[in-house]
């Protein structure tokens, strides 16, 4: 396990300093009743993916996980390689391998597209579609960062 | 009933020609749109709608928010917002809650109050960010009395006029 995941450091900075970018949604839902606090329930969601592009218009390895509220200790991580256009607006896409440790292995393609705000700031739309493991298709909105 | 109609159209009129008179006049939606099929299909799709009247540095006006959180469950506030700061802002929204359950044979409500602060930052004329925290309370109706907090990002869609 050490093996591979040093490995994988080795791919993510032995060419190039990559351009790191971290994108993501997160959400937080408490509710609790008067009379019945048996219902009561607190949920935690993380979507989080990290692109360690040439640059921030290039392609390169992301690595991702997703966390749902009522599983958030059984992530789904992906690993995969990703392809990014330029401009304000810009399209991305995606293949690559999942694993979550309630469903098993399975594999990802994501196709998103985005808008920059700022040199740093940018939004996307991925609709990501696993096959095997999760087996799930989603559509949301990401925020996103490059450093 | 048709006066009522008129002098509620005309009070409508009134704001929109009067907005001139502020420095800043804004219509703005967040939006949350996400769709998961994972075991089932849910499609949430959550809306904040302001139209701001005063200056870059403070500005009140009316608030909507639309929520529908399953294909079971719908929330909707009427309300009032006033915001501080203009490109980066503080919001406070919130006013009359009610939340729709329903089913094929089945139809609940329940009301109470939301109340909303925004931490919000926009990037050019049109888009932006803001994240929202939610108090939510059903005080009264069909439905069981509860309290909920949400804690969401949101992005922005603005037009200033």
């Amino acid at each position: 396990m050490a093996r591979v995941f040093l490995t994988l450091l080795l791919i993510f900075f032995s060419t190039r300093l990559p351009a790191f970018e971290i994108e993501g949604i997160t959400g937080v839902n408490v509710t609790t009743y008067d009379e019945a606090s048996d219902a009561n329930s607190y949920g935690l969601s993380v979507v989080a993916k990290m692109n360690f592009y040439g640059s921030s218009n290039d392609s390169g390895v992301f690595s991702s996980f997703y966390c749902p509220a009522n599983h958030v200790l059984l992530c789904n991580v992906t690993v995969g390689y990703g392809w990014k256009s330029s401009g304000t607006w810009f399209f991305e896409g995606g293949l690559g391998g999942a694993y979550h440790a309630g469903f098993g292995a399975g594999g990802v393609g994501f196709i998103s597209p985005g808008v920059r705000f700022s040199a740093n700031a940018y939004l996307s739309f991925p609709i990501i579609l696993q096959l095997g493991g999760m087996q799930s298709l989603m559509w949301l909105p990401f925020f996103g960062y490059t450093f | 009933m048709l006066i009522a109609r008129a002098s509620v159209a005309a009070f409508i009129l009134q704001i929109f020609l009067s907005a001139k008179a502020f420095a800043l006049a804004e219509l703005q939606t967040g939006i949350l749109p996400t769709a998961q099929v994972f075991m089932q299909a849910d499609l949430v799709f959550s809306s904040h709608t302001t139209l701001l009247f005063g200056s870059d540095t403070i500005s009140f006006g009316p608030y909507y928010a639309f929520e529908s959180l399953s294909q079971n469950v719908m929330d909707q506030t009427y309300g009032a917002a006033l915001r501080i700061g203009h490109e980066t802002y503080f919001e406070i929204d919130g006013g009359y809650f009610e939340r729709r359950f329903a089913q094929r044979h089945t139809r609940l409500k329940g009301q109470g109050y939301s109340l909303n602060l925004v931490l919000g930052q926009h990037f050019g004329d049109h888009f932006g960010l803001a994240l929202i925290a939610t108090n939510k309370r059903i005080q009264s109706g069909d439905l069981d009395a509860r309290t909920i907090y949400d804690l969401l990002p949101f992005f922005t869609l603005r037009e200033s006029f």
